[in-house]
């Protein structure tokens, strides 16, 4: 196609290329935003995707990530506390809809048993003083948005939620 | 399955980044443009292939994106504004001899550039034998020379 201002056989268009410019520039905005939410810990581990949670009758903590990514090795720890009337033993389940979705490639310290009862696995853990830690490393499996079910048997449940992008 | 969205997520991925970028990003070969395509290569293959280097996958992925590749190039045929939007447009810099300033600041290439492209490819001495200059589409730079006047 000619060129109307010159004699120049260009495939020049100028009102497409000011909307490309626009365009490019608007692309460097999201691209900066990308690496910004990156820092902050919204497109993965950071700030802003760690959280601390209790349960409302402080029996469990968990240490846990907001925003995981497909295939990409993490960790969730949970801190469990004996009362008066539980023995040596503390049982923590966890709901299988959450435990399909990952791949769980190690529990530290090794829980006692470890049993899978209708819609949650059961982990019976040696606690030994007034608390216990459990860190369960596993690989994301499923994307977008997932529950997490988990509690100490006989007591409060938790749900929490966590994102997992592709 | 997963492999054939991988590939196609890979490369609408890069499609987009380096339309963002600009004509001039990969055209140059600096050594650090080399630098910055072998990372980007490096980084986007982990994202690919993820855990399955079998030969199936591999033969997948290449499928896929020479796959699209074909495809677009038959639509960018089709489809002026389609071509437009995936490859650009190219822009005249240098018109009958006069810069045009603002496309060198939006393009952001300066006149040495123009000079250097003019010196490559066509001997000119100065900026001022140019008669036109353009950025083509690919980001490299064509050079028009004036007509010398001889005695």
């Amino acid at each position: 196609m000619a060129n109307t201002e010159s004699q120049l056989d260009v495939d020049q268009d100028l009102e497409f290329q000011r909307r490309d410019w626009s365009f490019e520039r608007i692309g460097w905005i999201a691209m900066l935003l990308v690496v910004a939410a990156a820092l902050l810990g919204v497109l993965g581990k950071g700030p802003i995707s760690n959280a601390e949670r209790l349960s409302t009758d402080h029996s469990l903590r968990v240490v846990y990530g907001r925003f995981e990514r497909h295939g990409a090795r993490t960790e969730l720890t949970v801190f469990v506390r004996r009362d008066s009337s539980s023995g040596s033993a503390v049982t923590l389940w966890i709901s299988d809809a959450f435990l399909r979705g990952i791949h769980l490639e190690g529990i530290d310290p090794a829980p006692v048993r470890q049993v899978s009862i209708g819609d949650r696995t059961l982990f019976d853990i040696a606690v030994a003083g007034d608390s216990a830690r459990l860190t369960f490393a596993f690989v994301p499996r499923e994307m977008g948005g997932r529950r997490l079910e988990l509690g100490i048997m006989g007591r409060e449940p938790m749900t929490l939620s966590q994102f997992v992008y592709p | 399955m997963e492999s054939v969205f991988r590939g196609l997520g890979v490369f609408l991925v890069l499609m987009i980044v380096f339309r963002i970028a600009g004509k001039r990003t990969l055209r140059e070969t600096t050594t650090f443009d080399f630098v910055l395509l072998l990372i980007i290569a490096e980084t986007v293959q982990q994202a690919m292939i993820s855990d399955d280097n079998s030969f199936t996958n591999s033969v997948i992925l290449v499928c896929t994106l020479v796959g699209v590749n074909v495809l677009l190039s038959v639509l960018k045929q089709r489809s002026r504004k389609l071509e437009q939007f995936l490859e650009g447009a190219p822009v005249v810099l240098m018109e009958k001899g006069r810069v045009h300033e603002d496309r060198l600041d939006k393009e952001r290439i300066d006149a040495h550039e123009i000079a250097t492209a003019a010196r490559q490819h066509h001997g000119l001495e100065r900026l001022e034998d140019v008669k036109y200059a353009v950025l083509e589409k690919d980001g490299s730079i064509s050079i028009v020379p004036k007509e010398r006047e001889r005695a």
